[in-house]
């Protein structure tokens, strides 16, 4: 006699897609063993915004990436069930499936699904174990269905937290800039830019070299991304060896000296909405990012060959920060797939 | 005993091409130094009377071939030297950045060829073109202004101050299509069949590399090489990869 599970009864036809992106895009990899299913992103979407991970029930991976926000929290350093703070602020999604050299600030997770499995467990964010989120899951009158439709298990016992994981690391891949920033309109040739929008993206990357200054941005804020997920010390400490750190970034998981105080490269898309700004969000504005890359930073012997000073003017300032406005995507602010479901 | 026999028979299979030509790998081992130094990244090394430390060195090679009078045999269309990944110790430095290649015929060749930096077909593409697993794809190293990859990135620090702190930084960026340059060695290369078995080193000299005009470049005046208006510093970098790389075998 063969014993079969209690979701055995419920048909398993899971629908195969693909993540979109913009045609100026990379085509986006994904784990073989996680391949994206209109199910798993649904099931991802609805466990990334149920309260129902953490510890008390109060807050979810929304809490420090609402969608509004570009999928941040608009917080220094982001605060758990708690409320007590962590000590890095929330990184944004968008584009989170591009990157594959690591997540987090400081690259501890090498995949969305392992870092998926990260917050639920840290006592400064969610706060709970794995084992109490698997046996509330196994008993809601919604998930167990929702599971064997995306992952095929045969009875609520099979939910895990490695599922979770790799449905909340789908979804994430679903978010995705949708082309509709204003420079993306201005590339695909459906919209222009105005003169300083132009003149900053020219000094951004470059493009009058004989002309106007390079702001040098462009070698760690490449397109089309605006990031290469490359791992800086930007000169915002000023510690010259690594014991002075207040943070040690990647290489508190490296365990290498040489990589204390880098830290990954966020991207500049939708840069107007993630303030405040750095791995400490200790700078409020996006001017006084543009003032710290200018003045090239601390002079440190830890800072990275490529910040150094940058001769801009006042007007060339404001004109680089007007072109980091023309990042801001409203596409994927209003974008119902990306939303709440509970709503 | 009939497995016995059986593995052998295996063991000597996997040496051989499909034709029952003997083949075995190359292992590439690419070597850093200033003038017989090795350099390990983050530690002092010696420059032209002064120390320097050194954070990034990168180049691409491309369409590497073996040749013989019979024809060039391809091993690899591309590939990225980073050493980076293996000058962070004494021990690594001396190894260097290692590339096996397998499956390459036994026998004697003439001659060891490559490209450093990306040929003008490949150069003609983007990074979104390519899988993550493939070193174009990699967005770091394509610069738009230029329409071109960055063939090579030698970043570090020097101490302009004399402070000790090294708060000072350097940064060599190549590329375009008329920097694109083919070294080749003209020594005679026997590969034997098995793994293991064939190890050709492939030495970088930084003191010959970093040469301006007959003379080492002087970081404290010249420290910067990306733009346009350093165009002779880059050109004189990729012109000197003849001098600087050496087949030490």
């Amino acid at each position: 006699m063969i014993n079969r599970g209690d979701l055995e009864h419920i048909s398993y036809d899971p629908h195969a897609t693909e993540y979109k992106r913009p045609p100026f895009y990379p085509k986006m990899e994904y784990p073989a063993d996680n391949p994206p299913t209109l199910e798993g992103i649904a099931l991802g979407r609805r466990l990334f915004y149920d309260p129902i991970l953490s510890g008390d029930s109060t807050m979810g991976c929304f809490s420090c990436h609402r969608q509004e926000l570009a999928f941040t929290d608009g917080g220094a350093t982001s605060v758990g069930i708690d409320g007590i703070n962590g000590r890095r602020s929330s990184m944004t999604l968008v584009d989170i499936g591009f990157n594959y050299k690591g997540m987090f600030w400081d690259g501890r997770a090498a995949t969305l699904e392992e870092q998926a499995l990260g917050p639920v467990t840290d006592p400064v964010e969610l706060h709970t174990t794995w084992p109490e989120v698997e046996m509330k899951l196994r008993r809601h009158n919604a998930y167990p269905q929702l599971f064997r439709k995306a992952f095929g298990i045969r009875d609520r016992k099979e939910i895990t937290k490695e599922l979770v994981a790799k449905a909340i690391a789908q979804f994430e891949r679903t978010i995705v800039s949708s082309g509709q920033a204003k420079f993306d309109k201005f590339r695909l040739n459906q919209d222009f830019l105005d003169y300083d929008e132009a003149i900053g993206l020219d000094m951004f990357f470059d493009r009058q070299p004989f002309v106007l200054p390079d702001a040098q941005c462009g070698h760690c804020h490449n397109d089309p991304i605006f990031t290469t997920n490359d791992y800086f010390n930007n000169g915002i400490s000023p510690a010259n060896s690594a014991n002075q750190f207040v943070d040690g970034g990647k290489g508190e998981v490296t365990k290498d000296t040489n990589d204390i105080g880098l830290f990954r490269t966020p991207t500049l898309r939708n840069i107007m909405l993630t303030a405040p700004y750095m791995h400490d969000g200790h700078m409020k504005t996006i001017e006084e990012v543009v003032d710290h890359y200018v003045s090239g930073g601390h002079p440190s012997g830890k800072r990275d060959p490529l910040i150094t000073q940058i001769n801009l003017s006042q007007e060339q300032k404001m004109q680089i920060v007007a072109f980091l406005k023309t990042l801001t995507d409203p596409g994927i602010l209003s974008d119902t797939t990306l939303s709440n479901p509970f709503k | 005993m009939i497995i016995a026999l059986l593995m052998l028979v295996l063991g000597a299979a996997s040496c051989t091409r499909e034709d029952d030509t003997p083949v075995g790998d190359i292992r590439l081992a690419f070597t850093l130094h200033y003038d017989g130094a090795p350099i390990v990244f983050n530690q002092n090394c010696d420059y032209n009377g002064e120390f320097i430390r050194m954070t990034t060195f990168t180049y691409f090679i491309s369409n590497i071939k073996l040749w013989s009078g019979s024809g060039a045999v391809n091993l690899k269309d591309i590939e990225m030297i980073d050493f980076s990944k293996s000058n962070v110790s004494d021990q690594g430095a001396l190894e260097g950045f290692v590339l096996t290649i397998p499956g390459v015929r036994a026998g004697t060749y003439d001659a060891l060829e490559f490209g450093v930096g990306v040929p003008k077909d490949m150069n003609a593409t983007i990074p979104a073109d390519y899988p993550s697993n493939n070193p174009l794809s990699d967005n770091g190293y394509y610069w738009a202004p230029w329409n071109s990859y960055f063939f090579s990135k030698m970043e570090g620090k020097f101490d302009a101050l004399s402070t000790g702190t090294f708060e000072s930084g350097f940064m060599f960026h190549t590329g375009l299509d008329e920097n694109y340059k083919v070294v080749r060695f003209n020594n005679p290369i026997v590969i034997n069949a098995g793994n293991g078995a064939n190890v050709l080193h492939v030495s970088l000299d930084l003191s010959k590399l970093f040469v301006l005009n007959g003379k080492p470049i002087n970081l404290h005046e010249i420290n910067k090489a990306h733009w346009p208006m350093n165009k002779d510093v880059i050109i004189a970098i990729t012109n000197n990869y003849t001098a600087a790389f050496k087949l030490d075998n």
